[in-house]
């Protein structure tokens, strides 16, 4: 008799990269997740299909990771997916994975907090000019990761304010180099009656997180 | 978000004047300006000058002060400021700088040795 064999040929395993994505603590958001995939065969993903779910909208900590597009993965490319994550104020970071065809996808997810800015009240003297310094911002400022302060922002009537000499736009960011160089000013008006001038303000950390 | 408040002080162009009526008996006076600057929201005081300078005295802790000294409201609500008035003089005049929360302001005392 002769021999039947069949040779079953071993299934290639599609490979994919690991992504790197970054949240904001306490917020709710939705972010690309780009993965580069290798060793594709043909998989197919539709526009808005859910990969992986994880919990449901309304707790923290839930995500949904969907394809973008129609995409047909073949050879080597890039995956493109969205990620929507509700974020708790204390997550820490973490790696998600999941199955996809052969491969497996792998996302390290990391976290980053808001800073957070109190009110300040500086006493100025009568018809001076008073030169900010630093720590008018820094000592109501914090921040739960440690960042440094980047930059600060006025808004309300900003009349009297100057940066270098020249009027301050409301808004506009000032950084922590010009503070420290004493170039960000506040005129006082030439009045003997007491005065105060009441403005809000917004706070900047180096990751450009902006305070609430 | 947050408040960002500038607090400029005012400038009092009209000096306070008190007149003070110091007895023998009295002649150490401790907390001397309760009462005195109501309202004014005082918290600090320069001692300006002293007319005539042997009058009196101003101490702290018990340590005689001289002029351009100043002297805090907690220095006086802790009783460690005094004045001691020597009665060798019938009158004196001090003045005083002092700087409140609003304002800065002129004080002038009048005091009167009563024997």
């Amino acid at each position: 008799m002769g021999i039947l064999r069949f040779r079953v040929a071993a299934r290639e395993e599609i490979e994919f990269g690991t992504a790197f994505v970054e949240f904001i603590r306490g917020t709710t958001a939705t972010k690309p997740v780009d993965i580069t995939y290798s060793n594709g065969t043909g998989q197919t993903v539709t526009a808005n299909q859910v990969l992986y779910t994880y919990l449901t909208p309304s707790d923290d900590g839930y995500i949904q990771i969907k394809a973008v597009s129609n995409q047909t993965l073949t050879g080597s490319g890039i995956l493109n997916l969205s990620m929507i994550h509700r974020v708790s104020s204390s997550q820490s970071d973490q790696n998600i994975s999941f199955n996809f065809s052969t491969g497996e996808i792998s996302i390290n997810v990391n976290y980053n907090s808001k800073p957070v800015a109190g009110n300040i009240i500086i006493d100025i003297e009568n018809s001076e000019t008073y030169i900010f310094q630093p720590v008018d911002f820094t000592s109501a400022y914090s921040d739960a990761d440690g960042d440094a302060l980047d930059a600060v922002s006025i808004t309300g009537n900003v009349d009297g304010y100057q940066v270098n000499g020249i009027a301050y736009n409301e808004g506009d960011w000032i950084s922590m180099a010009t503070i420290t160089a004493g170039l960000f000013q506040y005129v006082a008006l030439t009045q003997d009656a007491y005065y105060e001038k009441d403005n809000t303000w917004n706070a900047r950390d180096i990751n450009g997180n902006i305070s609430n | 978000m947050p408040t960002f408040k500038l607090k400029v002080r005012g400038y009092a162009k009209a000096d306070i004047s008190a007149n003070w009526e110091i007895h023998p008996v009295d002649s150490t006076l401790s907390n001397v300006f309760s009462g005195v600057i109501d309202g004014f929201d005082i918290n600090q005081w320069n001692i300006e000058s002293i007319t005539p300078s042997t009058a009196l005295v101003f101490r702290k802790n018990g340590i005689d002060m001289n002029v351009t000294e100043s002297f805090l409201l907690s220095d006086i609500t802790n009783g460690d400021v005094e004045i001691e008035y020597f009665h060798t003089e019938p009158s004196a005049v001090v003045m005083l700088s002092a700087r409140g929360s609003i304002a800065n302001y002129n004080i002038r005392l009048n005091i009167t040795s009563i024997v």
